[in-house]
């Protein structure tokens, strides 16, 4: 019983527990999959503290005793999970192979569950905030930033596109349009005026026109017969 | 009674006394020796000040030019008044006075509390040292301190539901009230007692004392809560502070270094108390101490904030333990009394040795440089680095307007410019980019970092100010 737990738990683990970057770096709970890692650890603590309820008082202290030092070992160094883990292993099957028939069934079922729950652990996904990288295309990125209420970026988004343009159009509204929602109207003027007297694209005429009457209405653009 | 049974008593009286005065004094001077006011803390006096100002909440962001402006939701608003209040009346040392004053009370009581008897006073009193010395880099004067003695007195308030004493229900109410302004760390004090009914669950009936008593509490202490400004909203925000894996970004709430002794004690006493619980004392009450002990240790290996926290818990686990350990030794009077004494000689040396530093508020912050940007009105927008902009909250008032600090991380700076800051902060090579982008003309920053040695190589910026702690550049026109 006690080969086959062990057989059974590292199998199901190994593949996470055998990816560690660095092994013998602490514990980390930041880096990937080390939570999941933990949760292993502790379920393999608390399936021996389980298993081992019928034991003596020394028998029991030698055996936790002897595990919670490789626990803390592998939180010293993550190589130490292998040895812990074995250990941990051989002690729950070697304490479930010695309960007696006498003893109650939940002792034993608790243990196995928290065997099986050990084995899962490693599995587990890792919680993230899913962050949305910047898109690469400038209207996009524009938008991006503008959602994101960071008028500064997507000022310099909206500056970097309009720069690439050879002529005003698209990049230059969208340049006014973040002048204008961060109170800059003087500049955000002259950007629209720039886009009214040098634009080739009738239709960035009108809008940029329609802007400057929005900001202004009594104050004729400069491109006003 | 003869008269030598009544000198006894007198001396071992006078010996407990001494002990315990001179226990405290060292966790005082310890934890002073280790305060300071950081970043944190002047913006706990300046948003303080705004809401005396505003006989209300600010309804946006005066002091940042980059940050999200009406997503700021002020956090621990009692403290920022309680600092600006004993800042600006007392001064800002009477501000580092009443932080270790609420330190002290904290460990002290936990010591007091977990120590019933001389002997065990002793042999507890390095621990409450060790609670101080590991929150050393995190100690100041900010609302954490009182989240601290918040714990202590969940954790008391937990023991004597254990032992089936009651508490009165006004109490919860009240310190759920008061700790909701003080500090964010009050979800534990909803959290935690059910934290106890899960642990105590796994007893037998007859091990485990009422558990409804504890849902009371838990109940009572969501209740007073409510009393903050923002009302129900506040506990979607603190939650979400709690939750955000942002949090993982800082230092304090990431694991602490495992391969550094000091770090491991903590972890490693857990464990023995573990072991020793299961292989030494009855068997009643272990399966909850033992569930609620690997709480702890997971949360104090994966987060440094939790380490002291786990150390209190551990403080309060070991009395039951050294009493069977501790049971059979016995010392002659003579030698146990001179083991006091000497021991509080060298706790009253030590004090004297923490309390020498006179204590500069402004030695973390970058006083001579913020002073010269104000008085100079150099050009905006100003770069500061994170935990940098607290003071400069303080010291400016919001004139000028600076980058960016650590009032509301899941607000104000949810636009980007944490990372940015980051990004500066580790030297990365689009530094220039990022400046052009926030439109900086004044950098304001920390001496010897990789930013510094750009700005100083790069003919776009002029040095206008280096001190010990900071340097500022302007950007030629």
């Amino acid at each position: 019983m006690a080969l086959g737990c062990l057989a059974g738990g590292l199998g199901v683990a190994a593949p996470r527990a055998f990816t560690l970057a660095d092994p013998f770096s602490p514990f980390f709970a930041q880096a990937p999959g080390e939570v999941a890692l933990l949760l292993f650890r502790v379920l393999l603590l608390l399936g021996l503290v389980i298993a081992t309820d019928e034991y003596k008082s020394r028998p029991r202290a030698l055996w936790l005793g002897s595990v919670a030092t490789l626990f803390l070992a592998s939180l010293c160094c993550r190589i130490l999970l292998w040895p812990y883990a074995i250990v941990a292993l051989l002690g729950i099957g070697n304490a479930l192979g010695r309960v007696s028939e006498a003893s109650k069934p939940p002792t034993r079922r608790t243990a196995w569950l928290l065997l099986i729950g050990a084995c899962i652990a490693p599995w587990l996904p890792r919680a993230s905030r899913a962050v949305v990288p910047e898109p690469v295309e400038p209207a996009r990125a524009v938008a991006y930033w503008t959602h994101r209420k960071n008028p500064y970026q997507a000022h310099y988004r909206a500056l970097q596109w309009a720069k690439r343009e050879v002529v005003p159009g698209e990049g230059y509204l969208a340049l006014a349009e973040i002048d204008i929602a961060m109170q800059r109207l003087d500049k955000a003027r002259k950007v629209l005026d720039k886009i009214v007297t040098r634009t080739d694209s009738e239709v960035s005429r009108r809008r940029a026109e329609a802007r400057l009457k929005s900001l202004d209405p009594a104050k004729p653009s400069k491109a006003t017969p | 009674m003869t008269g030598a049974v009544v000198g006894h008593r007198r001396a071992d009286e006078f010996t407990s006394t001494l002990l315990t005065l001179a226990g405290l004094s060292a966790i005082a001077s310890l934890a002073w020796y280790h305060m300071a006011i950081t970043g944190d803390g002047f913006w706990y006096i300046a948003t303080g000040r705004l809401i005396l100002e505003h006989h209300g909440l600010p309804p946006e962001d005066p002091f940042c030019f980059a940050t999200v402006k009406q997503a700021w939701t002020l956090v621990s608003a009692g403290s920022q008044v309680l600092f600006a209040v004993v800042a600006d009346r007392l001064g800002l040392r009477a501000l580092m006075i009443l932080s270790t004053l609420v330190e002290l009370l904290a460990v002290g009581w936990l010591w007091l509390a977990s120590s019933r008897g001389r002997g065990f006073r002793l042999v507890l009193l390095p621990l409450a040292l060790l609670f101080v010395q590991l929150d050393a880099e995190d100690l100041s004067a900010r609302g954490q301190i009182f989240g601290d003695l918040g714990f202590v007195w969940l954790l008391l308030a937990m023991q004597r539901l254990r032992h089936g004493q009651a508490i009165h229900w006004l109490q919860p109410l009240i310190v759920g009230a008061l700790w909701v302004n003080l500090h964010l760390s009050f979800l534990l004090a909803i959290a935690v007692p059910g934290l106890f009914v899960g642990a105590l669950l796994l007893e037998s009936r007859k091990d485990r004392p009422l558990l409804p008593p504890f849902v009371r509490f838990s109940l009572l202490v969501l209740a007073g809560s409510l009393l903050n400004p923002y009302g129900y909203r506040y506990w979607i925000h603190a939650v979400r502070c709690a939750l955000d894996p942002v949090a993982g970004t800082f230092d304090l709430f990431q694991s602490p270094d495992l391969q550094a002794p000091l770090w491991m004690l903590a972890p490693a006493l857990a464990l023995a108390i573990l072991v020793a619980r299961n292989a030494i004392l009855p068997r009643a009450g272990a399966s909850a101490d033992t569930a609620i002990l690997l709480v702890f240790l997971c949360a104090a290996v994966c987060s440094r904030r939790y380490v002291t926290q786990l150390l209190a818990v551990e403080m309060l686990m070991l009395t039951p333990l050294l009493k069977e350990l501790l049971a059979p030794m016995r010392l002659g009077r003579a030698r146990a009394i001179g083991i006091h004494l000497g021991s509080s000689f060298l706790l009253l040396v030590a004090t004297w040795w923490g309390f020498r530093d006179p204590k500069d508020p402004l030695q973390h912050v970058p006083a001579q440089a913020a002073e010269l940007v104000r008085h100079q009105a150099l050009p905006d927008n100003v770069m500061n680095p994170y935990h940098w902009g607290g003071y400069l909250a303080y010291a400016w008032r919001g004139h000028p307007k600076y980058f960016i600090d650590g009032r509301d991380i899941f607000g104000l700076v949810a636009n980007g410019i944490l990372e940015d800051s980051a990004s500066l902060r580790a030297g990365a090579p689009d530094w220039q980019r990022i400046l052009d982008a926030y439109e900086i003309n004044t950098v304001l920053w920390e001496r010897g970092a990789p930013l510094d040695y750009y700005l100083a190589h790069s003919a776009a910026w002029q040095e206008a100010h280096r001190d010990q702690l900071a340097v500022v550049y302007v950007r030629r026109k």
